[in-house]
């Protein structure tokens, strides 16, 4: 599978396009404390980009865990996702 | 308007074009009884998407008098342009829908009257204090849709309360200056009431709509805003062949065809109406065709599913050259700018031609499939009128008496003639409840024959016209062809102790060159003379397309003061500014200073 396709890798350009960050900028330790904008409000813009990216239902609880781009990655896989 | 971007999209789009605003932006802020935070890449896409970019700015939810009352408060900071105020019936209201039925029709007719009083004392509160436009939220049912399948059989069933309330609404704020019904509750239903909200949105965030519906919401309301700032179009421009009816006339003959009560034929049928639905509500229609101009004009007279006669038509031009410059004869025509035409053309490559050659006009995307011609045009942004006036229903036939006039004066040959034999009568007057707003429209949109341009808004009008400093005038005329409505603005300021300047002076094109300029300048200074003036100051601002007007000062005897900034100026004493005898003048109201 080329990169650019893993479930890592989309996840990152997510987060990198909300927050206007060019993709290298985003690993998988980014988080609510390393990118300032990272809020509430963003929360809810990434829990609604997850979901519709994979197809995926994500509920208040399992959004709560989107706090880094690993966490996400780690809800994702429960799901199957990965 | 189809293509809906996911949401990390919208948010990098709305990132690019945010650091490419233009200065002249339009500010919009909400106040609203939910979040609509969320909403802000969305309407920023989706109003530069329609040419009119929106800076929006969010109140915390909840938060509406707060904002409101307190001049001093982070709303007005702002200086918005448009103001929507968005209460729904859950937040405020929060079981009406469960409760209406225990508690009676008139116990739910009283609870939406309090939510209705409540939005329109902040309409109210906010024209008191700021000029911006107001866009007020008319009320959805809600998520639950708690009434049930029955509710609409129930003379008193919760769904008519609502609507009702909503219709109340609509007369409410038509009472307040530059308000208006945002529909929220046509969102909702255009969307689907079942999937508008995501519950764990809701809950989680008070966000109305679920993602999906962000982009809806923020289009409509986009479309709103555009409306309310922006001037709507003045003509549609037609095409023939496959756009009013299928086929090709000079190929196929009147005959073969495709247009009347069956498909394919029906389509186009129900196109047409649509399209003089239009002409009803203001807008003129013209044909700019490649065709041979006798068979079309015979199509138009005799084709008995015809709906769109050569008489709906305030311009047909049939003939083979392209179709750019066809379109600058019907501006010129009709004395409108090319911003004012919108092309309607089932043909890809003209559209693309015209869109090249004269970009200012506006271009309809038809589809390829005449089936989805009604939604386009009900799509399209440049066609929301906000409030209908009486000179909008009217266009049309005035127009048409204008063609008329036309004829006469070729055949006339002498002007002095032409005008008397037009036996004109103007009546002026002061700016009041009746002329304001149509005063306001013409401030809004005429562009040539304007010496200032200076587009103020409806409370600044209002401002003006109460004070003693000011005067708003305005003219009226009619003719033996009929009434042409109000067709001159102009609005006096006091500069100094002998001096009173023209702050802005225009007239609508469709009267050029009948003296009508001359009575009402001479109107003007007769304000001015009788508020203690000795010299008149006029201003002439030049624009883009105000060049007709430019000499216009130097014409009537003002002469143009050293400095070069546009400044000309008249001796009143003199007594050259003079009523023409061509024009009866009708008495006219008080002359006392006008209350709004």
């Amino acid at each position: 599978m080329p990169l650019s396709d893993t479930v890592e890798y989309r996840t990152r350009k997510l987060v990198a396009e909300i927050f206007g960050l060019p993709i290298e900028a985003v690993t998988p330790s980014s988080s609510h404390e390393t990118i300032e904008e990272w809020d509430s409000l963003n929360l809810l813009n990434i829990l609604m980009s997850i979901e519709g990216e994979f197809g995926v239902s994500v509920s208040p609880e399992e959004a709560a865990e989107f706090v880094s781009v690993e966490r996400i990655l780690g809800v994702l896989r429960s799901k199957g996702v990965s | 308007m189809g293509t809906s971007l996911k949401p990390a999209e919208y948010l990098r789009k709305a990132r690019e074009i945010e650091a490419n605003w233009p200065s002249q932006i339009v500010g919009l802020a909400t106040i609203s009884s939910f979040t609509t935070e969320l909403l802000r890449p969305y309407l920023i896409v989706e109003s530069d998407a329609l040419g009119c970019p929106a800076r929006p700015w969010f109140g915390s939810f909840g938060q509406l008098e707060q904002l409101v009352l307190d001049e001093n408060s982070p709303l007005w900071q702002q200086n918005p342009d448009v103001l929507w105020i968005a209460v729904r019936i859950e937040d405020v209201d929060r079981y009406l829908a469960f409760e209406a039925a225990g508690i009676g029709p008139d116990s739910t007719r009283n609870r939406l009257a309090a939510i209705r009083h409540r939005v329109v004392e902040l309409a109210k509160a906010a024209r008191a204090r700021h000029r911006a436009s107001i866009l007020v939220s008319n009320l959805a049912l809600g998520p639950a849709q708690a009434a049930g399948l029955f509710d609409a059989s129930d003379p008193d069933g919760y769904g008519h309360l609502v609507a009702e309330s909503n219709r109340e609404l609509a007369r409410e704020m038509a009472q307040v200056a530059d308000a208006h019904v945002f529909d929220y509750a046509g969102a909702v239903s255009q969307a689907g009431a079942e999937l508008w909200s995501d519950p764990k949105l809701w809950h989680m965030a008070r966000s109305a709509c679920s993602s999906q519906n962000l982009a809806t919401l923020a289009r409509r309301l986009a479309r709103a805003v555009c409306a309310v700032v922006r001037p709507a179009a003045k003509c549609l421009v037609l095409d023939l062949d496959n756009t009013l009816w299928g086929g090709v006339l000079g190929d196929d003959g009147p005959h073969a065809i495709k247009l009347g009560d069956d498909y394919p034929g029906s389509v186009f049928k129900d196109f047409q109406a649509a399209l003089l639905g239009l002409r009803a509500r203001g807008f003129l229609l013209a044909v700019a065709s490649k065709n041979d101009k006798q068979t079309v004009l015979d199509m138009l007279d005799t084709h008995p599913e015809m709906l769109i006669k050569r008489e709906h038509l305030a311009a047909i031009y049939a003939n083979w050259d392209a179709k750019p410059g066809n379109l600058r004869a019907i501006a010129r025509d009709l004395n409108i700018g090319l911003d004012s035409l919108v092309l309607i053309d089932d043909n890809p490559v003209e559209r693309a031609a015209v869109r090249a050659e004269l970009p200012m006009v506006q271009v309809l995307e038809l589809p390829t499939d005449p089936l989805g011609y009604l939604q386009a045009l009900a799509d399209m942004a440049g066609l929301d009128r906000p409030r209908l006036l009486d000179e909008d229903r009217q266009r049309a036939q005035m127009v048409e008496r204008d063609v008329l006039r036309d004829t006469e004066r070729e055949q006339a040959g002498n002007v002095a003639d032409f005008l008397a034999s037009l036996s004109m009568t103007a009546q002026v007057g002061l700016c009041d409840a009746a002329t304001i707003e149509r005063i306001c429209q013409l401030i809004q949109k005429t562009n040539q024959f304007n010496l200032t341009t200076r587009r103020h808004k409806l409370e600044d009008i209002r401002r003006m016209a109460s004070s003693p400093e000011h005067a708003v005038a305005w003219l009226r005329l009619a003719d033996r062809y009929g009434d042409l409505g109000l067709v001159c603005v102009g609005i006096l300021t006091r500069a100094d102790e002998s001096t009173w300047e023209i702050d802005t002076l225009l007239m609508s094109c469709r009267v050029m060159g009948r003296q009508v300029e001359d009575a009402f300048l001479a109107f003007l200074a007769e304000i001015a003379g009788e508020r203690g003036a000795r010299r008149l100051r006029g201003l002439f601002l030049p624009t883009p397309k105000n060049k007709p007007v430019e000499r216009f000062y130097a014409e009537h005897g003002f002469a143009e003061l050293p400095g070069g900034n546009g400044q000309f100026e008249i001796d009143l004493l003199a007594g050259t500014l003079v009523w023409p005898a061509v024009i009866a003048r009708l008495p006219h109201a008080t002359r006392e200073h006008a209350i709004v």
